[in-house]
């Protein structure tokens, strides 16, 4: 699906998922990694943090199963499985879970990125069980 | 009464709200305006100030403007807030700075939606979604979560998830939540939903979005409600049992679920923590306490993040019978969200009503102090009021 985006601040996560990488912000005044994109650091307020690829690794910090959805393309998916998702460089992320059977998934349990097109067409990151 | 209070409650109304009424939002409002002028003999040429919320189900440019309009109103303050379900205490502390300061001597915090009415004719989940700052978008804020498919109760489900993580508790203590604000419902004659209900019941409703089941989320309503905020000398002169407000507190911390540093533990500690100390009371002074329910998880985390159980002990807190009338902390007396209504003013009316003494089977004896918490955005905005006689 063709989005028309009016924010060239996030681009470089976009352009990141059609490569497959997911893109974090790097803050090289504070060291902080942070997550969506914004013009600054919005921990120690640099401007302009720049952009790194994260290692897609991260752990499950907690999950719904959504039985009734927000819109028809994802009523017919339900149930699926929301989920924040805290990244090995420090930032949290909303995503699904993905390949994995709900009653199975524990919070704390490891996950990787895996990137898929989503009920609306949009290739996204999404995250798996990575075992162990 | 308090020492010296600088702001009192006049007066309150409600409209007829409840499931689909086919009335529009503006129509809410007014009603609830006439109720509050049954309520409190107020000269309408003397509010001057009106605030309002943003309507999400029927949005509207420039809403405030237009209920001044629409009820023949003339206020040098006017403005339509938006802060999710704690609007109306946002509200509230505007009207106190609004008063305190003297800028205006009575003000009006209105609140509507007209929900059920608008959401009647599609999936009112779906509608909810989408319309109620869930949004399946790509745009900003959503452009990170928008796509994949949140919904209020997806995100407040998450809360419940790490609740269970963190500390143990059970689906049936989240449960025991709904039961209690369900039993205080079955007591009002207005509430939306009155037939009480069992754990097991509520656990055998559809699951929403897992661990939360139907019976743990918050009604779709229509509503309209409507609160005279002024000094406490006008509000003297307009009744002979005014409601203070004694102390109030704020504390913000952002707006994505995902951006929160906890889901479990929120700023509520601080707002609450400001509002009691700005009465000087204790928390063991509070005689009733309405606190915004949009889900049982909401309900437990505010109710341990405001000090009233320590982080963890809310499940065995709400098993023990402390938020049921007759035990220590009287919680949603009206039936809250998940029974009463999905309005968000009501907290702050059903508080006052309370204080006045006028809640008939549901009144907590020789109530002096009553806490209204109004939470949103998860629970990332806090705003604590605390009223007394």
């Amino acid at each position: 699906m063709t989005t028309e985006r009016v924010n060239t601040v996030t681009q470089p996560y976009w352009d990141g998922v059609e490569q497959g990488k997911l893109m974090l912000q790097y803050c090289s005044a504070c060291g902080a990694y942070q997550h969506y994109a914004r013009p600054l650091c919005a921990k120690c307020r640099a401007a302009e943090p720049e952009w790194r690829e994260a290692s897609g690794k991260g752990v499950l910090y907690s999950y719904s199963v959504v039985h009734r959805g927000p819109s028809p393309a994802f009523q017919s998916i339900a149930p699926y499985v929301t989920a924040i998702v805290e990244l090995e460089e420090g930032p949290r992320m909303f995503t699904n879970i993905v390949d994995a059977e709900p009653e199975l998934l524990r919070v704390g349990e490891p996950v990787r990125v895996v990137f898929r097109d989503g009920p609306e067409g949009l290739r996204l990151p999404y995250f798996t069980p990575a075992g162990g | 009464m308090a020492t010296n209070p600088r702001v009192a409650i006049a007066g309150v109304g409600e409209a007829r709200g409840g499931r689909a009424t086919g009335k529009t939002t503006v129509q809410l409002y007014a009603e609830a305006f006439l109720d509050l002028l049954a309520d409190c003999p107020i000269d309408p040429a003397s509010i001057d100030g009106v605030l309002t919320s943003s309507p999400d189900a029927e949005p509207h440019h420039m809403f405030s403007t237009w209920l001044v309009e629409y009820l023949g109103l003339r206020p040098t303050f006017t403005s339509a807030v938006q802060m999710g379900g704690a609007t109306p205490h946002s509200n509230m502390a505007l009207a106190a700075a609004l008063v305190e300061s003297g800028r205006c001597r009575a003000v009006m915090v209105a609140d509507g939606d007209n929900r059920a009415s608008k959401f009647s004719r599609q999936d009112k989940v779906q509608a909810m979604s989408s319309q109620v700052g869930h949004l399946s978008s790509l745009e900003p804020p959503h452009e990170f979560d928008g796509p994949y498919g949140p919904t209020a109760p997806a995100l407040y489900g998450m809360m419940a998830t790490r609740h269970m993580y963190e500390y143990g508790s059970t689906p049936e203590q989240f449960a025991r939540i709904a039961v209690a604000f369900r039993a205080h419902g079955a007591l009002n004659e207005r509430a939306q939903l009155r037939k009480p209900v069992t754990v097991e019941d509520v656990l055998a409703s559809p699951v929403i979005a897992w661990p939360l089941h139907r019976d743990e989320c918050a009604l779709i309503s229509d509503w309209g409600s409507a609160i005279l905020v002024t000094t406490p000398e006008y509000a003297s002169e307009l009744r002979r049992d005014p409601v203070y407000l004694l102390g109030l507190g704020q504390a913000h911390q952002g707006y994505n679920p995902y951006q929160a540093p906890s889901i479990t533990s929120f700023p509520i500690r601080e707002s609450a923590d400001a509002a009691f100390a700005a009465a000087g009371i204790s928390r063991d002074e509070v005689d009733v306490l309405e606190l915004y329910d949009s889900f049982t998880s909401t309900a437990m985390v505010t109710l341990e993040n405001m000090g009233f159980c320590g982080p963890g002990e809310g499940g065995a807190f709400v098993e023990a019978g402390n938020i049921d009338l007759g035990g220590s902390l009287p919680t949603n007396t009206h039936g809250g969200l998940l029974s009463y209504n999905g309005g968000h003013g009501h907290f702050i009316v059903e508080a006052t009503r309370q204080l006045r003494g006028e809640c008939g089977e549901r009144q907590v004896a020789d109530a002096k102090i009553a806490v209204s918490q109004g939470t949103a955005a998860l629970a990332s905005s806090s705003i604590t009021l605390v009223l007394g006689t």
